[in-house]
């Protein structure tokens, strides 16, 4: 005998989470399905790069604990996977059985992207997307040694620090002439890598192979230089996982289509979170708990849009710390002045001299600030997010 | 799942947890392994049981989940949940906590049983803990044995290090099974239900060091493991809050470099290698040296050495102490490290130590000169800061007189006056010659209750021009000790000395308030001395606000102390500073010289040496390389024994060294500097770490193998039985205020209603005309005795005289033109905390120099630098700042003596820059804080 739910949620991360919070304000007691296919419930993905290898603990990091789910009444499946959805006869079939739903909210979040570099296959390349990928790369951090980070985005830099920390050498390889070309200018990627001195941060490069005899041996540029390494992290940026979308006509490009109350083109289907595109699809933790949060009140009846998203940047290691919010002279139509804070030898007195110095560039169109970035003490961080935003951005 | 639950991951787990636990097991098993098995029990021994200084290896999930390297935190409370949660109960392995990696491995084995024996999920339960808990301790361990420099990785340790690291990964080494799982102790294990887990919960605790903040400590424990602490909250209503060192007591006390077990040297003394002995072999040896010593040369051959890391109720030395006496008796020694010149020379001025007034009675001041007394960073009692904090609201004037800006200085100040290290008495000299000049004195006080201060008032045949006035206006020898003449030696501006010497006469009351840091130097005495004529000339002793200079010591409740001591067979003593003269040339000295009280010479030097819960032997003594040769010859001091809870630079010049407990470890009561007006009870949270026992267990050992059990423990088997003698026969009958031990014990101390009856330090001397304690039954401002000495440098009144290493010392400065000064960082107590993590970023090794003594050697902030004078040298950072007086340089007192190849010391250890050769005039104290150096750039070769 099929079960049938008032909501059935694909996913159950934190876009997942906020969805089911958005319906329990708005539904206290429609019934709640959520099927996620990792085995383990709910977990901050920033913090497995933005944690010490070490010092890393699942169960700090959980967005709710097991009671949050009972008292809430969401009946949670996971380590299932979803295999199709029907909406025509709003059936949802997973491999741990069928049910039926009166409201769908499409939540699968998104997937690391590996470019199809030679030797992407050997059992040494990792990706850093999942709390069990954190694990193997621990496994194999058991003994290695050298370690090459493809990607010098934020989530490969903080791989690199954190794989430093523990104890590797690492190097980092990045395709673009600079870092960040969404997040930084030229100045500021120039002064980012000048910050960064426990590893080597190489740009401009063109990958040939991953290469080695069954394992990984060595990374190869097409320039000929060799980086021997015994452990590569592929952190290439990601993907929408959108197939089960698109298999049931969904409307996608590269994410689902959604409008700003998280509706799909399928009548009572939502999406939100990493896998769904309203204007740009930043792929960040605040963009899928706003969009969850959206797409739960909706789909329970009530009536809410998409607020403004708080796409700022952020790296927090210890060496080095990095802060990139807004417009930073991106937009060819728009002409820009910007002003320059350059406190990098700073002369006051203070307790930990490292963590007094910062470089602070701020971006101005029309008279009004637009963007900035700082590299260095973040200290001024909020009070900059609050004058580009506008708003006092929704925490966590 | 990466983890397959089978005979191969069974057999892995115990080949490695037998390796952990049982090294001739592990030989045995790796015969039938085809394993060679080549090490030796000390090469064993240095690597996973702490027998070599140089080496460590994190083998504990606690020091290798980034925490730092701290034992029984959070992690070893949760490992000991898991364990608990699937029915098994730690073993301990030789004293190693809960989180061991041995232990971790066989609780693998356990698990991996019981899965074999079809119980539960085992294979699932072991990948969660090798994920939570075993990937980081083998990682570390793997790392950290792979760098070590001693040693050369054998084809044994290789496989240990891949077995290890196969098992973490999920992938467990085939292993040759000759044997069959049945043949494995852990066949005959059985799945056992889930163990109850003790909650956290706090235990009332207090600090033991040498600081005058002693604080209450809430500490959470479960488990045996010591999660937090946090700060008082709980008595009456003044709180006794730990400051960061103790916040950071775990980062110091449960780091994984503790010492282990008891071991000997195995080496010549300072190289830090040694054996793993028993307690019974140690304390064999030392009683059989103490009754050597003893027949052979006399009881003044056992000494002490002065400690002050245990400063509470039976003490380590105390009780050794004890039994000594038992067997005749030890060298005693007279005097401090912190105030010999102080508390030596006071009672000649005014007849007893306590001359410092309750630290609530300076806010009935008008005027206060903090000099030389940095409270802000030593604690000199809880409650003082907060009472100049108070007063300073309420518009107290606050001065400092410093050769550093301190912390107290910035904190408290309304002016800091920047003054040459050891010239205080010639500042003091000269501001007495103002309030002379001028008039301001308080003539009929000093009429009523002084002695010495003019010609009219001096002790019958003495000499005309021997009094104080004389000496100021220069009748005697023509010199005139004004502000121009005093602004040569201490380099405070004329006009700055009259105005400060204005403003102290004319305000009342008026507080002066010396700290130790001007009694430790050449001078020391005469210094306090003129400083303590000040506040008599002026009327200031005795009365509410006042102060009389003198000493820190205030008149307060009753400090327990009482060992029940026998008599001491050795009736002379020794002033505390020269004890490695005492080693190094006994037969030189002599009463009139080196200080001998009780006999003119020394009948024998020191050959047994005990070290309890001290870093004097090498680190806070003076000149460190002298003391090292001296150390060097065991033909002189023949035996050290040392206790303590890790490799200081002293533990690695001993013989036999014993591992200690920290304060979590036991239980007692501290002793509260001062008589301040509470007493705490530090009770035990945990059970020693290791192999390390509380001092008491191997002392009675020793008493045991001599004969003297009974009569040394007379019924008291355990410390706490001896506090609570203490308790009731030495502290109740003088504080009869006081609840009974077991509920002192509960609430983990006491505050008293009020302060002592006399708050303010001879007040019943000058409100009811009782005469001071001293032969003229007035304040001494010339001392009939002192001058009766007839000895250089030791003057009937407070005279100022030239001195080695000195601001006046030209001949000195002509070679090292940097006075050098020492002075207490709020990042350590003494020595202790050096190694804490979370202190050094609080204050990190410096050395302050002033920006012009800068510029002319091209030094700037952050430069290494090198201190150094014919003792030798220290390397460092520099700080340039004015916040050091011109021509002097300053260096934290504490840092651990680390030398390099070269004998240079790399950490900042003041003491390779001090001098031992020449004590002070009278109480042959410590001069610590005048020495000469010069600093040059340091350039890497």
């Amino acid at each position: 005998m099929q079960k049938i739910y008032n909501y059935v949620i694909v996913g159950a991360g934190i876009a997942a989470v906020s969805a089911a919070q958005g319906i329990r304000e708005t539904d206290r007691d429609g019934s709640i399905l959520m099927i996620g296919d990792e085995r383990v419930p709910a977990y901050s993905r920033p913090m497995l790069t933005k944690t010490p290898l070490r010092s890393y603990e699942l169960g700090r990091t959980i967005v709710a604990g097991g009671d949050w789910y009972r008292e809430q009444r969401i009946d949670l499946l996971l380590g299932t996977k979803v295999l199709s959805i029907d909406n025509s006869s709003r059936l949802v079939s997973t491999s741990a059985g069928s049910y039926f739903y009166k409201r769908l909210i499409y939540a699968t979040g998104a997937n690391a992207f590996v470019p199809p570099i030679k030797g992407k296959d050997l059992p040494e390349v990792k990706v850093l997307r999942r709390y069990e990928d954190l694990m193997e790369v621990k496994r194999l951090c058991v003994d290695t040694g050298k370690a090459v980070v493809i990607g010098g985005g934020v989530i490969g830099l903080e791989a690199a620090f954190e794989l430093t920390r523990y104890g590797l050498d690492v190097t980092v390889l990045e395709a673009l002439p600079m870092l960040m070309p969404r997040f930084l200018d030229e100045e500021c990627a120039k002064a980012l890598e000048r910050a960064i001195t426990s590893f080597p941060v190489h740009t401009g490069v063109t990958i040939e192979e991953i290469g080695g005899k069954g394992h990984v041996e060595y990374v190869k540029l097409a320039d000929g230089r060799e980086f021997p390494c015994d452990l590569v992290i592929m952190s290439t940026g990601v993907r929408a996982d959108i197939a089960l979308a698109q298999a049931s006509g969904i409307r996608c490009t590269r994410s689902v289509v959604i409008n700003e109350k998280c509706e799909t083109s399928a009548k009572d289907i939502y999406a939100c979170g990493d896998c769904a595109e309203y204007g740009t699809n930043w792929q960040l933790w605040s963009q899928a708990l706003e969009q969850g949060r959206v797409a739960g009140i909706n789909a329970a009846g009530g009536s809410a849009v998409i607020g403004p998203t708080d796409s700022s940047m952020i790296i927090n290691s210890p060496e080095v710390s990095m802060f990139s919010c807004g417009d930073v002279g991106k937009d060819p139509k728009k002409r820009y002045t910007t002003e320059t804070d350059d406190n990098w030898q700073p002369d006051l007195f203070a307790v930990n001299k490292k963590f007094a110095r910062y470089f602070e560039k701020r971006f101005y169109a029309d008279g009004k600030l637009t963007g900035a970035i700082i590299i260095g003490n973040l200290a001024r961080m909020q009070e900059l997010k609050e004058q580009i935003l506008g708003i006092k951005p929704r925490e966590v | 799942m990466a983890f397959v639950n089978d005979k191969t991951f069974l057999y892995n787990a115990h080949l490695m947890r037998v390796f952990f636990e049982d090294l001739k097991q592990w030989q045995e098993d790796c015969i039938f392994y085809g394993i060679p098995s080549e090490i030796s029990a000390q090469e064993y021994d240095d690597l996973f049981k702490g027998t070599d200084a140089d080496v460590y290896i994190p083998m504990w999930a606690s020091a290798c989940k980034g925490h730092g390297d701290i034992l029984i935190d959070r992690t070893t409370y949760d490992c000991i949940r898991f364990y608990k949660s699937y029915g098994y109960e730690p073993v301990y392995m030789d004293g190693n906590p809960a989180d061991f990696l041995g232990e971790q491995l066989r609780f693998l084995e356990y698990l991996s049983v019981c899965g074999l024996k079809g119980i539960g999920n085992a294979g699932i339960v072991i990948e969660m803990f090798i994920q939570q808990f075993t990937l980081d301790t083998v990682k570390e361990f793997c790392k950290a044995l792979k760098e070590q420099k001693a040693v050369t990785l054998t084809e044994e340790l290789e496989l240990v290090i891949q077995a290890l690291q196969g098992i973490a990964a999920g992938r467990p080494l085939a292993l040759a099974t000759h044997i069959g799982a049945d043949d494995f102790d852990c066949w005959q294990w059985e799945k056992k239900p889930a163990l109850p887990v003790e909650e956290p919960h706090i235990v009332r605790a207090a600090g033991v060091n040498n600081c005058g903040g002693n604080c209450k400590l809430e500490v959470w424990v479960a488990e045996g493991c010591v999660l937090d602490i946090s700060a008082d909250t709980s008595i009456g209503g003044i709180q006794l809050r730990t400051c960061p060192r103790g916040r950071g007591y775990r980062h110091t006390f449960l780091t994984a470099h503790r010492l282990r077990y008891p071991m000997k040297r195995r080496e010549a003394r300072g190289i830090g290698k040694y054996t793993r002995i028993s307690y019974e072999e140690a304390a064999k040896e030392i009683a059989a040296k103490i009754r050597e010593t003893g027949e052979k040369y006399g009881p003044g051959s056992r000494y002490m050495l002065y400690s002050t890391g245990v400063c509470a109720v039976a003490r380590p030395d105390h009780l050794m102490k004890r039994l000594l006496c038992l067997d005749g008796g030890y060298l005693q020694h007279y005097n401090s490290y912190s105030s010999a010149q102080a508390n030596y020379i006071t009672p000649y001025i005014y007849g007893t130590e306590r001359t410092c007034n309750n630290p609530q009675d300076v806010m009935n001041s008008k005027y206060v000169i903090l000099w030389g007394h940095n409270t802000a960073e030593t604690i000199i009692g809880p409650f003082r800061n907060y009472y100049f904090a108070k007063a300073k609201e309420q518009g107290v004037h606050f001065v400092v007189i410093d050769p550093r800006q301190s912390e107290s200085a910035l904190t408290f100040a309304d002016e800091w006056v920047p003054i040459k290290p050891g010239s205080d008495c010639a500042l003091a000299n000269a501001m007495a010659f103002v309030i002379f000049q001028k008039n301001l004195q308080d003539q009929e006080f000093m009429n009523r209750f002084c002695v010495g201060f003019d010609e009219a008032h001096m002790p019958e045949g003495v000499p005309v021009g021997e009094s104080y006035k004389s000496y100021l206006f220069g009748l005697q020898d023509g010199v005139v000790r004004d502000p121009k003449w005093a602004e040569q030696i201490c380099g405070v501006p004329a006009e700055t000395i009259e105005r400060l010497a204005v403003e102290y006469a004319t305000a009342k009351p008026a507080s002066i308030q010396p700290g130790l840091g001007v009694q430790r130097t050449f001078i020391g005495e005469n210094s306090i001395r003129a400083i303590a004529a000040l506040c008599a000339m002026t009327g200031n002793v005795g009365i509410p606000g006042g102060g009389a200079g003198g000493t820190v010591t205030p008149n307060g409740h009753y400090e327990a102390q009482e060992m029940f001591k026998p008599e001491n067979g050795c009736t002379y003593s020794t002033p505390v500073f020269l004890w490695s003269r005492i080693i190094d040339r006994w037969e030189t000295m002599t009463a009139e010289n080196d200080g001998i009280k009780g006999a003119d010479k020394l009948p024998c030097g020191i050959k047994l040496l005990f070290s309890l819960a001290s870093n004097v032997l090498i680190n806070q003594h003076a000149d460190i390389n002298d003391t090292k040769r001296i150390l060097s010859d065991t033909s002189k001091c023949e035996l050290i024994v040392n206790s303590d809870l890790f490799y200081t630079p002293s533990v690695r010049w001993s013989d036999i060294v014993l591992p200690g407990a920290s304060l979590f470890e036991t239980e007692t009561m501290p002793s509260v500097w001062n008589s301040d007006d509470y007493v705490l009870y530090s009770n035990q949270c945990t059970k020693p770490l290791f192999g390390s026992v509380f001092e008491y267990e191997w002392i009675k050992m020793v008493a045991k193998d001599m004969g003297l059990y009974e009569a040394f423990t007379e019924g008291c088997e355990t410390r706490r039985d001896w506090v609570k003698r203490i308790y009731e026969e030495d502290l109740l009958p003088h504080e009869p205020e006081l609840p009974d031990f077991e509920t002192f014990t509960k609430e983990g101390g006491h505050m008293y209603a009020g302060p002592c009856e006399e708050p303010v330090a001879f007040s019943k001397q000058i409100r009811e005309g009782v005469p001071f304690n001293t032969p003229s039954g007035k304040i001494e401002i010339f001392s009939r005795q002192l001058y009766d000495m007839h000895r250089k440098d030791i003057s009937g009144i407070p005279k100022w005289f030239d001195g080695p290493e000195g601001p006046t010392d030209y001949a000195g400065l002509n070679r090292y033109p940097l006075q050098l000064t020492g002075y207490h960082t709020k990042r350590r107590c003494h020595s202790i905390h050096d190694q804490n993590q979370w202190m050094e970023e609080l204050d990190p090794p410096a050395l302050w120099i002033n920006p012009r003594d800068a510029v002319l050697r091209s030094i700037r902030s952050g430069d290494l630098v090198e201190v150094y004078n014919d003792r030798g040298t220290v390397r460092i950072p520099a700080l340039v700042t004015d916040r050091i007086v011109r021509g002097a340089v300053a260096m934290s007192q504490g840092g651990w003596y680390t030398p390099d190849e070269k004998g240079v010391d790399t950490r900042g250890s003041i003491n390779v820059l001090t001098y031992t050769y020449k004590a002070s005039p009278v109480a042959n104290g410590n001069p610590q804080h005048t020495n000469l150096v010069e600093v040059r750039k340091y350039e890497a070769e």
